[in-house]
């Protein structure tokens, strides 16, 4: 296991400049958008590190899915919570990796505890 | 036989899977052309080829099922197929990354880096021959429900 992989909250962040470039030329992914996912991705995949990836282009929106956020991946095998860590610019400037950490609990088991918490705010 | 390929007898191969052949076969032939289109792997020649690679998770004799589906609960099914028969059936089998348990199955194990991407529908036939090595879809014991439907 490399360094970055033992260390939960690493994140290689961005320049704000590229987000605002690649946003620009991105249009959202048609399955994306039609599943309510913020990128597409199959849960199973795994790179050196131990990560999920996908690309860039399966985002519905880029600035959505920089590194450090939360997102919500899906595929035909359901949808799943995980956190971006990194874009990998090696095989594209244009549509770069996406490194995911997938994160062991369900969308639906943190919608039910943001619920609890408001009502007990209430 | 690719570095880091399974033995025939060690390990059962399993991934989750839609409820239905038809979107398993498609899911399946997605995340292949995706990754040839990202990633290639050197073959023991010297080759490189792309890598039309399906994700899956080895299952040990003493592993249960249920335990390695856990991460993959919004998946209703699973496919499991052994080394033996998925090399039978002509795939190649290589290990990705630092995980021990995790492999690529290769859809097309013969398609120079470089070269165009194959058809969806090239890939799609190859995607059937695999599925037809699991022959049935099985019930995710980790599966949590209240999962809204993906087409």
């Amino acid at each position: 296991m490399t360094e970055r992989r033992a260390n939960a909250s690493y994140v290689r962040e961005v320049d704000q400049a590229v987000v605002e470039r690649l946003a620009a030329l991105h249009a959202p992914h048609p399955r994306a958008v039609e599943m309510g996912v913020d990128i597409v991705s199959d849960p199973h995949r795994e790179d050196d590190d131990g990560y999920n990836w996908t690309r860039l282009r399966y985002a519905r929106n880029v600035s959505d899915v920089v590194p450090g956020s939360v997102v919500i991946m899906g595929s035909r095998i359901g949808t799943y919570l995980a956190k971006v860590v990194a874009w990998d610019f090696e095989v594209s400037d244009e549509d770069p990796i996406v490194t995911l950490d997938l994160l062991p609990v369900t969308p639906e088991a943190v919608e039910r505890a943001l619920a609890r918490s408001r009502t007990s705010a209430a | 036989m690719l570095p880091g390929a399974p033995p025939d007898d060690l390990v059962l191969l399993i991934r989750a899977a839609p409820s239905t052949i038809e979107e398993t076969v498609l899911d399946i032939a997605e995340t292949a052309l995706d990754s040839a289109d990202t990633y290639a792997v050197n073959r023991p020649d010297g080759t490189r080829v792309a890598l039309y690679g399906v994700s899956v998770l080895a299952r040990r004799p003493e592993t249960d099922p249920a335990e390695l589906l856990r991460r993959l609960a919004a998946s209703t099914h699973y496919l499991e197929a052994s080394v033996g028969d998925i090399r039978s059936a002509g795939f190649d089998i290589t290990a990705t990354g630092s995980n021990p348990d995790h492999f690529e199955v290769l859809l097309v194990g013969n398609q120079p880096e470089g070269e165009p991407l194959l058809s969806f529908d090239e890939v799609e036939e190859s995607a059937r021959r695999l599925v037809a090595v699991a022959r049935d879809l099985r019930s995710n014991p980790s599966y949590a429900g209240e999962q809204k439907e993906s087409s």
